[in-house]
């Protein structure tokens, strides 16, 4: 996902020329022994690929093997190619031959006074395989290179000068066809060329980059996939398993209850934002306690909660922190199914430098059944001992080798006895897949009727239209000796309940709990909330219902014959690790 | 600054984009162009007509018939919200005005979608289309533009319609056919089980190579791959190889060994049972027992997999909710989740933390999972546990 090689073309009155061109280093005997190597074996750029994952620091120094394609075009070709119509600048342009693409964002220059252009292209040649995410991230930073460099030409003249100097490196070696001489004298000279030659190391080693251009213009930019790699790399995967849609789901998914977790000293997350938004950074970093909520961090830090989810959405982004669940007792925790723990695993040396005396295998196997760090202390213990065990907890979330597991809730009635099933009829489904169970089952249950007798209420089920009398009787009958306030209990109840269908109704009504209004009141309005479908964990009820945890425990619990609960991981939190 | 035209036609612009960003698109039109000995670059033929304007050909022409140096390769440019699919090629030959005959087959698609997998038919017809040329001058020779149009117009609707097309001129045959490019299959291990999909369930076993004929009988989704190696007779790479190329071909797909200590876990992804009433019945029907009684209700099924969490294994839940009273094939139930991914497995991870681990021990270096120690010692998962619990120097993490 790194680029292949960078290339800065620029086309104006004068022509087209490729100006520079990173990294250059070639010779041009080396060049054909990788061809034939490539002839070979059709896989050999992979593996390569591999050589250079498994010792970053050698890739670093040596040059992509697979940017010899690149060379298989000449400079002048290249440069015919991307000094392309002006017509086609400031938007999108991909270029691909054979396995190499081109990406880039043109961008023109024009001067209305002088009636002169310049078109200058920075292109990103990236292996072809580039996933269109990937792909899209070049195209912006092309963009945003090309936008920098045309403030600073209306502000400086800066693109001018810079072209001055590489031209004229050129036109003073023309006659020396060794283009690598060209390009190293253009770098020691150029201002700009050196800017590219950091840009390709940043986005071959971190995915961060911050440079500034004529020392005036910061460009902060960001490849997610690659930043996040990096953050990883004992995971030694080699296909991205971040995505920014992944990211961008995630930030959506963002909720006041949650927190932030950072992944980096706080004094290494300056350099992600450009000087303008330092203030908001600083004003949330202060405030920042990764057990507190994004909303008691808005109002802590006088950021609006916009604000706050902004500024997280972009740390996340950089990959500078990730989102949690605030740290307490209740959460609960299991080993996250991709945490690289293994005998040989540098996570196992880096914890014990970290916590000194402890072994990350023994704590971590505390986790592997569902445990809350409540569980793991009792308050007969030290303090500091709950302290430092909540600090290896943030370190494991850190790491990704712990999640969270959240319980959800889903309404379902068990009415659907097996027998009744042939009522429901759920091979009518095949015919009339758009119509939902709920209004499928009155229209059917005279059908079932033959196999209900057994059942109590199928006297209601069989009429539907007087239904709601005969389930007010039957209730009334079975609670006769309930408090005087019953019929009015009743009255209320039976509104209640106009909203369910009669499958629902009957289940509710089989729950004793659904004799106390309170109680079935709030199940109807967290029902009717769409609290239970599945898509809200009991923390997230809580916070929106602003019900206290035993509260909703206890209510759950008096429901339970119609409700199923069942623990799995939130969506925002989990970051799509898998 | 220009503004930028909108050279072709906006009625696919309608569609949903999202959707399908980045996933094979359609041909949206297929154009011959040429460079004129007099008239210079333009477009010979297209099809639907007028799609190209002259004015946007003309912007991107260095890219469709560009310098020498980028003959006979694949070309693809992707701007003014088009993307196109070339392979420029040069005849040389003294008949012609310049010596030579420059021409390109271009498809087009929308710039948001992949079309790799047009880049061997674009290759392939150009090809065909030089020999024609060669022969009877086919492109050159302005009297075959009508026949040239109506095979353009054949190839874009077939290939659109049915992905295959077969051309015939003269007395030369071309078959296109437009191959499906899937990801690179899973590396096949000992312990996992291969699983045919519902519709190769009763495919014929004449179209596969010899080794799959062998194997694919001992596909049943219960047998692991080392257990069909040895049931079939056949060398276990070969298996291997030979079942990966399936999941290639998405034939079959692989899921964990089944076994009633098996610990599950469900994913976010239940609530789609609930919510999805078509997925639902699916589901019901799949997981059904018996198949003329009546289907497992709907939360029965839902029951299990919601109780399916760490430390409860199979047999535990079978013995509390007794599946099979309801009409639920709990094996059935258990591969439905995998391949939906409703539940996934939860495997357990022995790690020696003594000083100097036996050979056995070795093993246990938190990458192996039960199953693949099992597989590669011949231990049945019992006697590993126990072997494992007697062991104080064995930490076993579960995820």
């Amino acid at each position: 996902m790194h680029p292949l090689s960078i290339i800065l073309v620029k086309s104006d009155s004068k022509g087209d020329r490729l100006l520079f061109r990173y990294p250059f280093v070639q010779l041009k005997e080396d060049n054909e022994t990788n061809k034939l190597d490539k002839k070979k074996n059709p896989y050999s750029i992979s593996l390569l690929e591999e050589q250079k994952d498994n010792n970053n620091q050698l890739r670093q120094l040596s040059i992509d093997p697979a940017a010899t394609n690149i060379q298989l075009e000449s400079d002048e070709v290249l440069s015919s190619l991307f000094a392309c119509k002006l017509e086609l600048a400031n938007q999108k342009f991909e270029l691909k031959i054979n396995d190499i693409r081109f990406v880039s964002h043109p961008a023109l220059m024009e001067n209305k006074n002088s009636n002169s252009f310049i078109l200058i292209n920075i292109v990103f040649a990236l292996q072809a395989q580039c996933s269109y995410s990937i792909v899209k991230c070049y195209y912006e930073l092309s963009k945003r290179l090309g936008l920098g460099l045309l403030y600073e030409e209306r502000r400086a003249n800066y693109l001018t000068k810079e072209m001055k100097t590489m031209l004229k490196v050129h036109e003073d070696t023309i006659y020396d066809h060794k283009s690598e001489r060209i390009f190293d004298t253009i770098l020691q000279k150029s201002s700009l060329a050196q800017c590219l030659k950091q840009l390709y190391f940043d986005l071959c080693t971190s995915g961060l980059i911050n440079v500034v251009l004529n020392e005036s213009v910061t460009l902060c930019f960001c490849l997610p996939q690659k930043a996040w790699m990096a953050r990883f790399s004992e995971r030694k995967t080699k296909t991205p398993f971040i995505d920014p849609d992944v990211i961008d789901r995630a930030i959506i998914s963002l909720k006041p209850y949650h927190g932030f977790l950072l992944l980096v000293d706080p004094s290494e997350l300056l350099d992600c934002v450009p000087p303008s938004g330092a203030k908001v950074l600083l004003q949330l970093i202060e405030s920042y306690n990764p057990l507190k909520s994004l909303q008691s961090m808005s109002n802590d830090s006088d950021l609006s909660l916009d604000q706050v989810f902004q500024m997280v959405g972009h740390l996340v982004y950089w990959a500078k922190a990730t989102i949690i669940y605030p740290l307490c007792e209740t959460n609960v925790y299991v080993i996250s199914p991709d945490a690289p723990i293994h005998v040989n695993s540098p996570l196992v040396e880096k914890f014990a430098n970290k916590f000194p005396g402890m072994s990350l295998i023994e704590v971590i196997s505390d986790f592997s059944l569902p445990t809350s760090i409540g569980h793991l202390t009792t308050p007969l213990q030290h303090p500091a001992r709950q302290g430092r065990l909540a600090q290896m907890v943030l370190w494991m979330l850190q790491h990704h080798l712990l999640m969270q597991l959240h319980t959800y809730v889903q309404f379902m009635p068990s009415y659907e006895k097996p027998n009744d099933t042939s009522g429901l009829s759920l091979s009518d489904f095949g015919t009339s897949p758009k119509q939902s169970i709920n209004t499928m089952s009155p229209e059917k249950s005279p059908m079932s009727d033959p196999l209900d007798v057994p059942n109590s209420t199928s006297n209601a089920r069989q009429i539907p239209s007087s239904s709601q009398k005969s389930i007010c009787s039957n209730f009334s009958v079975d609670d006769n000796d309930d408090s005087m306030n019953s019929l009015d209990d009743d009255e209320k109840i039976k509104e209640l309940l106009n909203s369910f269908d009669e499958c629902d109704r009957q289940a509710i009504l089989k729950v004793p709990a659904s004799s106390n209004f309170e109680d079935l009141n709030l199940m109807v309005r967290l029902k009717q909330s769409g609290y239970f479908q599945g898509e809200h964990h009991l923390e997230e009820i809580m916070f929106y219902e602003n019900l206290r945890r035993s509260q909703l425990l206890q209510l759950l619990d008096k429901f339970r014959d119609v409700l199923i609960l069942y623990e799995t991981e939130d969506a925002a939190s989990c970051l799509g690790f898998k | 600054m220009l503004t930028q035209e909108n050279n072709c036609s906006n009625s696919y612009k309608l569609e949903n984009i999202g959707a399908n960003i980045g996933k094979e698109g359609i041909i949206r039109c297929i154009f011959l162009s040429e460079f004129h000995a007099t008239a210079g670059s333009k477009i010979t033929c297209q099809t639907p007509i007028n799609f190209i304007s002259k004015h946007a050909f003309d912007l991107i022409n260095a890219y469709i018939l560009p310098k020498r140096e980028l003959e006979r390769q694949v070309l693809t440019v992707n701007t003014l919200n088009i993307k196109i699919v070339g392979y420029p090629v040069k005849i040389q030959c003294e008949k012609y005005a310049r010596n030579a005959f420059y021409f390109n087959l271009c498809f087009v698609c929308d710039h948001y979608c992949r079309s790799v997998q047009y880049e061997p038919i674009v290759k392939k017809l150009s090809e065909f289309l030089i020999m024609m040329e060669m022969e009877v001058n086919f492109l050159s020779n302005e009297d075959y533009r009508p026949r040239i149009q109506q095979m353009l117009n054949k190839i874009i609707t077939d290939l659109n319609e049915t992905r295959v097309c077969t051309i015939t001129e003269e007395e030369t045959t071309v078959f296109l056919k437009i191959v499906k490019i899937a990801e690179d299959p899973p590396e096949v291990t000992d312990y996992e089980v291969p699983m045919l999909k519902q519709e190769f369930e009763n495919m014929s076993l004449d179209q596969w190579d010899l080794t799959t004929q062998q194997v694919l009988p001992f596909i049943n989704s219960v047998y692991h791959v080392a257990k069909i190696s040895a049931l079939s007779d056949v060398e276990n790479a070969l298996v291997k190889a030979c079942i990966q190329n399936l999941c290639y071909y998405d034939v079959v797909e692989l899921v964990p060994l089944f076994k009633y200590s098996n610990v599950y876990m469900c994913t976010r992804n239940l609530q789609k049972l609930a919510r999805n009433q078509n997925f639902a019945q699916e589901c019901l029907k799949y997981v059904a027992m018996n198949e003329d009684e009546s289907l497992p209700t709907l939360y029965s099924v839902f029951q299990l997999y919601s109780q399916m969490t760490h430390g409860v294994n199979l047999k535990t839940l079978c013995i509390r909710l007794s599946p099979r009273n309801n009409n639920i094939n709990e094996r059935k139930l258990v591969s439905f989740g995998l391949k939906h991914n409703l539940i996934r497995l939860i495997n357990k991870y022995p790690i020696f933390t003594g000083s100097i681990p036996n050979v056995r021990q070795k093993l246990y270096n938190g990458l192996n999972h039960f199953d693949e120690i099992c597989c590669s010692t011949g231990l049945s998962t019992q006697k590993l546990e126990e072997l494992i619990d007697s062991d104080t120097n064995v930490t076993v993490l579960m995820k």
